[in-house]
């Protein structure tokens, strides 16, 4: 297991990382998600080891990581911002990172650019930015990693190559028992896919739940009433976001959902209630703005 | 363990993965190589020269530069450093695998030189000295370039700070001197000239840091530890800052914190320096005065470029006081220090042999053979100085208290009615040296107290025997030949004097009129420090400054002077074999003399 516990991290006087704490099973997609600049990449970074910790440990199968440490060998990192030796080729680059990676196949590298349909011998700086994620993902899963980190992979790609690059990454954890933290702002793809999410805000990981309990706790609902709908005090839930479009209301809480139905009969005529599904980006939008975060309101 | 885990398993393997990319490199290389070393010299119908190979050493240093400096551009580039670093390779093995790979580059452009070199005939220089020079200087530059690219987030700030560092022993040697300057203006009788040499020869040679001394005394085993020490200096220097290196400040000019700021004092101390040949004549308090503000507006540009903004740091303003604070501590604990020998004059007795006079450079016959050699005084020993062709050492004990005597005086006060400098050298019984360097300046009120003191030191003995042989030193003549006599005669109607005339000149009457008339010089002079400080020479003369400075009259009538020559065909003499003289007046006797063999 991938544990980072207590992490901090100043860049100067800026604090970017607060006391974070991720805890990411072998064969578990953990998606780490969060508002722009609130130090995800710079998380990713400390787990891979390119930057040092103020404070803090990460361990793997309980050893502690460092940059000396054998286990970090195992670990595999894909960067946003992607970068390739001048005049590089996949196949070069290949040959290269398998000086360093004891695991490399050449026979997952061969399948895998079959797959992807890639130029081996085409210069990398030379490809799209699609084509280079492909490329940079093919050599990643070559590697065979224990531990991958994925930051924002599938940004650029199409919606075919992402889903063969989900198939990919989906058969590798499960075969591998593989652990991969991906960083990404596609929540809609990333609701389908992660085990277990991460939510980050302001340098601090807000919320970290396993993606089913996540979404057994909070609860959508679409519900329409006789009269003006008006707070409802209950311990068995909380109301945690609240629009109304026309006469219907939508509202996403915590708690009971039934509670919350009786609640509304007891003191309303209940025209419709339905309870709706919630996804990651609905999550995501509740729990940062129960942090303060997208709340404000453009004035007229 | 820890030494071990810095080499990564597979290096060898990088390191030729490096060497393939750098495939173009080595083909620019050699064309630029074979261009310039082979080709020109072939279409310029010359044959290879060392020239060439200088040239194409110059060149071997501008290619490791350039391609260490893009090796080791991974840490100035965010994405590259995370490419990097974030392999299976830590810092400190992806550094090594870096230098390795460029000191592989090196060895074979050096070696393709190295054998392109032994098909040449030499003609003005031993090539291996460019070679026992450079490599070195080759070896250390890369690791110099390597605890740049640490030291730095950005590949011109890298390329930078490699000239910085690497000369950053010459630029403490600079400020060293500097400091060495404000000790001269605050401590009389102390000079930087010397405290500078005895430093350089004693304690910081930076001759052997450099490797110049192995072109200059000859390549031995030493040249191998003064090589690896510097290595494993510079090693250690790579070892530990790369284990510090903060890499998310890559981008940044400077990424050490702690860097910035000594680099920050170190370029702000030097631009004063620098502008010090402008300010030379400042006296004490200008030269503390422009150091000060010259310093301060070097420190505040070099800040303001370094962290990129126009208000300083508290860290900056904070480092700014602690150095004022050590540059005024330095100057009130110098002249403390330093109070206590200025007073020093040493005891008669205790002295072996006393130099006193301006000329600093000294030329002896170090070898029956006829080898000379030359060496400032400050590096030159007693046995030296008693060779010397061009200074006189006075061993007699009263010459050596009279020149105490005028030292004595010349504490008291630096005042003369003429500007000038000279230096006093006493050599000890004991070995020890006393070096003391004095600026006199020209002031109005001056007591003319020295002068009763120089004129007792120029009436021993010792001086006159010293200081005018051929007309005091009776067994100077001895065993010599007639020397040929030339002489002119110039006044208002100048005119050679024919041979006939002058083969009537008798030597020893001659010798014995000028001893009267210096005899008589000597016991009325006044003025005269200028006389007892001046190198012997071939050329007599009395007092230039001696007398008080003829009325120049209209229209301008020269002097009338015999103009004397004397030249001993004598290849075996010791001291001089001409003497020259120019006989005025002031020479009553010996003017008189000439002037009968013309009747």
């Amino acid at each position: 297991m991938l544990q980072v516990s207590l992490l901090n991290k100043s860049f100067r006087k800026f604090h970017v990382l607060k006391d974070i704490n991720i805890n990411a099973e072998p064969g578990q997609i953990y998606g780490l998600v969060g508002s722009n600049g609130c130090g995800k990449t710079t998380l990713l970074k400390h787990i891979i080891q390119v930057y040092r910790q103020d404070s803090g440990e990460i361990h793997y199968n309980n050893n502690l990581i460092t940059e000396k440490s054998e286990e970090i060998k195992d670990f595999y990192y894909v960067q946003d911002d992607l970068y390739f030796p001048q005049n590089s080729t996949l196949k070069s680059l290949y040959d290269f990172e398998k000086l360093l990676y004891t695991d490399m196949s050449l026979e997952k590298f061969d399948k895998l650019v079959k797959y992807f349909k890639i130029d081996t011998n085409k210069r990398l700086n030379t490809m799209s930015k699609g084509q280079k994620r492909q490329a940079a993902f093919v050599l990643a899963m070559s590697a065979n990693p224990k531990v991958l980190l994925l930051d924002e992979i599938v940004d650029g790609l199409d919606a075919v190559i992402r889903r063969k690059f989900w198939n990919v990454l989906i058969k590798e954890v499960i075969e591998n028992n593989i652990t991969v933290i991906i960083s990404s702002h596609a929540l809609k793809e990333l609701d389908n896919i992660c085990d277990k999410v991460g939510i980050m805000h302001e340098g601090a990981i807000i919320k970290e739940e396993e993606m089913e309990s996540l979404k057994e706790n909070l609860k959508r609902v679409q519900f329409a009433i006789e009269g003006e709908y008006e707070d409802i005090i209950d311990e068995s839930f909380t109301m945690l976001k609240f629009i109304k479009v026309g006469s219907v209301y939508f509202a996403t809480l915590r708690g009971d959902v039934e509670a919350f139905r009786k609640s509304l009969e007891n003191r309303y005529k209940l025209l419709i209630f339905d309870e709706l599904a919630i996804n990651l980006e609905e999550i995501f939008i509740t729990e940062l703005g129960g942090a303060g975060y997208g709340m404000e309101e453009l004035d007229s | 363990m820890e030494w071990k885990n810095s080499i990564h398993k597979n290096t060898g393997r990088l390191v030729i993965n490096g060497l393939k990319e750098k495939r173009s490199w080595f083909l620019v290389s050699f064309l630029i190589l074979f261009i310039t070393v082979i080709i020109i010299p072939i279409i310029t119908g010359s044959r290879i020269q060392d020239g060439h190979i200088v040239v194409g050493m110059v060149e071997i240093f501008f290619l490791v530069f350039i391609n260490s400096m893009i090796d080791f551009s991974y840490m100035h580039d965010g994405r590259k450093l995370a490419y990097s670093i974030s392999k299976p390779i830590t810092d400190l093995q992806k550094i090594n695998v870096t230098i390795i790979t460029n000191v592989v580059f090196t060895a074979v452009l050096v070696a393709v030189l190295f054998v392109t070199s032994m098909f040449i005939k030499t003609s003005y220089m031993d090539i291996n000295e460019i070679f026992i020079l450079t490599v070195p200087w080759l070896i250390t530059g890369i690791l110099t370039a390597a605890i740049s690219g640490i030291l730095t987030g950005n590949s011109i700030a890298a390329s930078l700070a490699t000239i910085i560092n690497f000369t950053l022993p010459l630029s403490f040697l600079a400020i060293i001197n500097y400091f060495f300057r404000i000790i001269e203006d605050i401590a009389i009788g102390f000079n930087s000239s010397i405290l500078f040499n005895t430093f350089i020869e004693n304690y910081y040679r930076i001759d052997i840091l450099y490797f110049v001394k192995y072109i200059e005394d000859g390549f031995d085993f030493t040249y191998f530890i003064v090589l690896a020490t510097v290595l494993v200096i510079l090693y250690g220097l790579v070892y530990v800052l790369a284990k510090r290196r903060k890499h998310e400040r890559a981008g940044e000019l400077v990424v050490s914190d702690g860097y910035k700021s000594f680099i920050s004092i170190i370029i702000a101390s030097l631009v004063p320096i620098g502008f010090s040949s402008i300010f030379y004549n400042v006296g004490f308090s200008g030269r503390i005065v422009t150091f000060i503000i010259l310093f301060a507006l070097a420190y505040y540009l070099i800040n303001a470029i370094l962290e990129k903004s126009f208000r300083l740091s508290r860290l900056a303003i904070k480092l700014f006081a602690g150095f004022m604070i050590f540059f005024a501590l330095f100057i009130i604990i110098a002249d403390f220090a330093t109070n206590q020998f200025e007073g020093r004059l040493p005891v008669a007795s205790e002295i072996s042999s006393v130099y006193i006079g301006s000329n600093t450079w000294i030329y002896a016959q170090e070898t029956d053979e006829g080898e000379f050699d030359s060496r400032q005084i400050y590096s030159a020993t007693e046995e030296f100085m008693k060779k010397a062709d061009n200074v006189i050492l006075y061993e007699d004990q009263k010459t050596i208290q009279a020149i105490i005597d005028v030292h004595r005086e010349v504490i008291k006060n630096q005042d003369y009615y003429y500007n000038m400098s000279f230096v006093i050298a006493y050599y000890y019984n004991d070995g020890e040296v006393l070096y003391r360097y004095y600026n006199l300046l020209e002031k109005s009120d001056y007591d003319g107290q020295k002068d009763t003191f120089v004129k007792e030191l120029m009436n021993t003995d010792d001086f006159k025997l010293k200081r005018m042989p051929f007309v005091y030193d009776d067994h100077y003549l001895t065993g010599l030949e007639k020397p040929t006599v030339s002489i002119n005669y110039e006044g208002e109607n100048s005119k050679f004097i024919p041979q006939n005339t002058t083969d009537e000149l008798d030597i020893e009457i001659f010798r014995a009129n000028l001893k009267k008339d210096f005899d008589q010089y000597l016991m009325e002079s006044d003025k005269s420090l200028n006389f007892l400080i001046q190198s012997p020479n071939d050329y007599y003369f009395m007092e230039p400054y001696g007398r008080d400075k003829a009325i120049m009259t209209e229209p301008y009538v020269m002097e009338e002077a015999y103009y004397v020559e004397l030249s001993f065909n004598e290849e075996s003499m010791k001291s001089k074999n001409y003497f020259s003289l120019r006989v005025t007046k002031a020479f009553p006797e010996t003017f008189e003399y000439i002037a009968s063999l013309m009747d």
